[in-house]
């Protein structure tokens, strides 16, 4: 950090507000003390009203936005928030609102391109395989299989197929939420083949509105990520049965989808960490080790924060014992 | 698509360095009910708080009617259309109640009251709700149970979206409790919403669509109606398990005993108490215990019959001449009611020793002896000078451990569970069943069931005055 030089331009500004107050104060006394005659107490009195006024009026219109905006600088500077710090309610002056827009755009753009890791990820993956050569792959597979009259192996290539595609093309668009359930349908099918019986998987969408909420915008792969974890990390460590439910919510303004497991759970501790983390958006978690849980959770959060901002994102209830619900809100998008 | 009320988003509040909310989540829709247990009381007040006024919060965003009303940067310190329903009222008590509902209310703009048209407004209103209540009384007048009614009518007059209700079944019985929810049920329909905390998840699951549970100002699980059962709430919460050995009953020995006692609500009624027994009476129309609880603060005289102890009767029924027969009360929420917030910590615990020992004066080495008996049990609470600064749980335990040295025969308890958290209520059973391990007779009065029945060797179930049934330990475990 670059070494302080001297007094901060507002520490400047609050010396010289206190200079005044106090020349104003001496004057009063001033004026209290020496004459006394009908004209000077009236004067007196605009005075005192006038000050008071002057001092009131700087206390709501300086202190009181230059601490907001103090605590939102803070905040950002502690992570809690990304791009709350673009709209203060007050801006310094009209240069750092134009300084701080432009941020916000080369934040925007950055973050779009190359924001999340896992984002990257994917699109290592994209140049890496060749899809038409993995898609005639599997369908050779599977029209071997057909052949051969094994069904399931058919089914279980095309699902992974229709999976593959799904996942490798065009990451970073919003898609309908149908398809990303459908998306995970293809998943828990290809789970399925592994769990056997010991998975289980429901989704209950609002009764009203049901055909219209399907088609809501939603950033693709958001829900696939959670639900590999939620395999993962709670449902496969668990003896017996593993439910998972995925559930949507839609209010005028927003899509609440809550997706719960009856796994093992997590700890109190770490819950509340993984809540603070999830609260802002920040790139730290790649830091840390890939294979831990709550990367999954974290790279969404990241997606839906920087794309949308920082009132929508991932909420995560547990407890050990109990399962896990994750609840992810976006903004209600149609078209 | 649903219309959400209210949202709470990532709310971090703290006070004095405290954290009260870490990081809450929470919604309201329109025309829920949405239940709120609280495991402990931590963070609770601040909830209803920054529901109600938007206050200063550290962190976080709060939206009303689907609009930023409270968020980190700028809190407007301006009040929601929220209402807060709990044991004391908010109502005028020396005006009437077409004035309370009508008048004292930020819809009512006119200048001249016209009393008769607003009491036909209100009339019409009550028997459209089937409320028998007349609207020319005084506040003053009318039981707790109305006074609760007419202030849910207020709120939804005045235009509050959101009610929340706060632990409604501490003060009103079952019966009451029940007419309540069905006015509940249909201001949920004309789109209210509403915010039902309660202790006992039984309670909140006969009647809300959603369950929020809440611990140390986070709320940690939310439960929808449909996945309603004891066994989704296993992992959180504690069972208050009684598998305290208890000394063996002598029989026909240390009987307390009513015989015909009547009271202007009380119709003539008998039973009794063995030593080291616990009994709970639960009143379902909370009008008899009522009766009993003012025979021990003065305010009210039998009529007949008689109290007997140890076959004699004790005459005359008073509260002075209960003390001395080793007959003792606790009013409900006796850490507000009974402690001296002045006076140390062992002068509270040996308050009522003087009349143990017949001296004025403890002697200091009694004293000394008594603090070493009882460190053992409450730690280093017994030496703080000032006990404003103990946690609800020391406080309890100061109440009963006085109650505990004093070895009385006879300790009647009002609503033990009454506001107490899930912990707190798991220290209470223990501090119960400790007196009963020592041979005092324990009669518990409620209105709810609660945790009672976990401690209860017998429940008497009174209405109108009158016992209606009695079940012993045996059929309470079915």
């Amino acid at each position: 950090m670059k070494e302080k030089r001297g007094f901060y331009l507002f520490d400047r500004i609050f010396i010289v507000l206190m200079v005044m107050i106090i020349m104003l104060l001496i004057t009063f006394l001033h004026l209290i003390s020496s004459s006394i005659s009908k004209g000077t107490y009236v004067f007196l009195f605009i005075y005192t009203i006038i000050t008071a006024g002057g001092l009131y009026l700087s206390y709501k219109w300086i202190y009181i936005p230059y601490k907001e905006s103090n605590k939102v600088l803070r905040l950002f500077h502690e992570g809690y928030i990304f791009k709350g710090v673009f709209d203060l309610r007050v801006p310094f002056n009209h240069e750092s609102l134009l300084a701080f827009q432009k941020f916000k755009e080369i934040i925007d753009t950055k973050e779009l391109i190359e924001g999340s890791k896992k984002h990257a990820e994917y699109l290592a993956l994209q140049n890496q395989i060749n899809p038409h050569f993995l898609y005639n792959t599997l369908e050779g597979i599977r029209s071997e299989a057909l052949i051969e009259g094994v069904d399931s192996i058919a089914n279980m290539t095309e699902t992974l197929a229709t999976f593959f595609r799904y996942t490798i093309s065009n990451v970073d668009r919003l898609v309908s939420l149908e398809d990303e359930i459908a998306n995970v349908e293809d998943y828990y099918k290809i789970q399925k083949f592994r769990f056997g019986e010991k998975l289980d998987y429901s989704i209950q969408i609002q009764a009203d509105d049901h055909e219209e909420i399907l088609k809501a915008r939603i950033p693709k792969l958001t829900l696939q990520p959670i639900f590999e974890n939620a395999i993962f990390h709670g449902v496969e460590r668990k003896m017996g049965m593993g439910i998972l439910t995925l559930k949507v919510l839609a209010t005028r303004k927003r899509l609440i989808i809550t997706i719960s497991d009856n796994g093992v759970g997590i700890e109190e501790e770490r819950v509340r960490t993984l809540n603070e983390k999830l609260r802002g958006a920040s790139l730290e978690y790649m830091k840390e080790d890939k294979n831990k849980g709550g990367i999954a959770l974290l790279n969404v959060n990241n997606r839906i924060k920087l794309i949308f901002g920082d009132e929508y994102g991932i909420y995560v209830y547990s407890k050990v014992g109990a399962g896990t619900d994750v609840e992810i809100t976006i903004p209600l998008i149609m078209d | 698509m649903r219309e959400e009320i209210l949202r709470i988003e990532n709310v971090t509040r703290k006070i004095e360095g405290i954290t009260y909310l870490d990081n809450i989540n929470f919604h309201v829709f329109k025309g829920e009910i949405v239940g709120l247990l609280p495991l402990n009381n931590h963070g609770k007040r601040q909830l209803i708080e920054i529901i109600s006024q938007n206050v200063s919060i550290n962190f976080g965003r709060i939206y009303f009617n689907e609009k930023l009303v409270n968020y980190y940067e700028h809190s407007s310190m301006t009040n929601n259309k929220v209402y807060s329903i709990d044991k004391e009222t908010k109502l005028v008590e020396d005006l009437k109640v077409t004035d309370n509902i009508n008048v004292l209310n930020h819809t009512f703009h006119d200048y001249i009251i016209k009393e008769k048209k607003l009491k036909e407004k209100t009339d019409e209103l009550l028997k459209h709700l089937g409320i028998e209540i007349e609207t020319y009384q005084y506040v003053s007048e009318l039981s707790l149970f109305e006074k609760t009614v007419i202030e849910l009518i207020k709120a939804v007059i005045s235009g509050a979206q959101l009610i929340i209700l706060n632990e409604l079944s501490s003060f009103l019985s079952i019966e009451e409790l029940w007419d309540f929810q069905k006015l509940i049920l249909y201001y949920k329909n004309q789109g209210i919403a509403f915010l039902y905390m309660a202790n006992h998840h039984e309670e909140v699951f006969k009647i809300c669509d959603r369950a929020c549970l809440l611990e140390n100002g986070r709320i940690i699980k939310v439960v929808d109606k449909k996945d309603f059962s004891d066994e989704i709430l296993k992992p959180y919460i504690i069972s208050f398990d009684n598998s305290i050995e208890l000394n063996e009953r002598s029989k026909n020995k240390g009987i307390f005993e009513l015989r015909n006692f009547a009271t202007e609500n009380l119709k003539g009624i008998s039973f009794s108490v063995k030593r080291s027994e616990c009994i709970t009476i639960l009143d379902i129309n909370n009008k008899g215990i009522q009766d009993i609880v003012g025979i021990f603060s003065g305010g009210n005289q039998p009529i007949g019959g008689d109290i007997l102890l140890d076959n004699h009767t004790i005459d005359p029924i008073n509260a002075n001449n209960l003390l001395l027969n080793k007959v003792v009360f606790l009013p409900e929420n006796p850490v507000n009611k009974i402690l001296f917030y002045d006076m140390s910590y062992i002068e509270n615990l040996t308050f009522l020793m003087d009349r143990k020992l017949n001296k004025s004066i403890i002697n200091k080495k009694i004293i000394k002896h008594i603090k070493e008996e009882y460190r053992a049990l409450v730690g280093k609470d017994v030496d703080a000078k000032d006990i404003r600064g103990l946690d609800a749980k020391s406080l309890y335990e100061l109440v009963y451990f006085r109650v505990h040295i004093f070895s009385p025969k006879v300790v009647f308890i009002m609503q033990p569970f009454s506001d107490a958290d899930m912990y707190l209520r798991g220290r209470i059973i223990e501090l119960i069943n400790k007196l009963k391990k020592k041979g005092v007779a324990i009669i518990i009065l409620a209105v709810n069931i609660s945790d009672t029945l976990t401690v209860s060797d017998r429940l008497l179930v009174m209405e109108d005055g009158k016992f209606l049934k009695n079940y012993n330990k045996e059929n309470l475990a079915l």
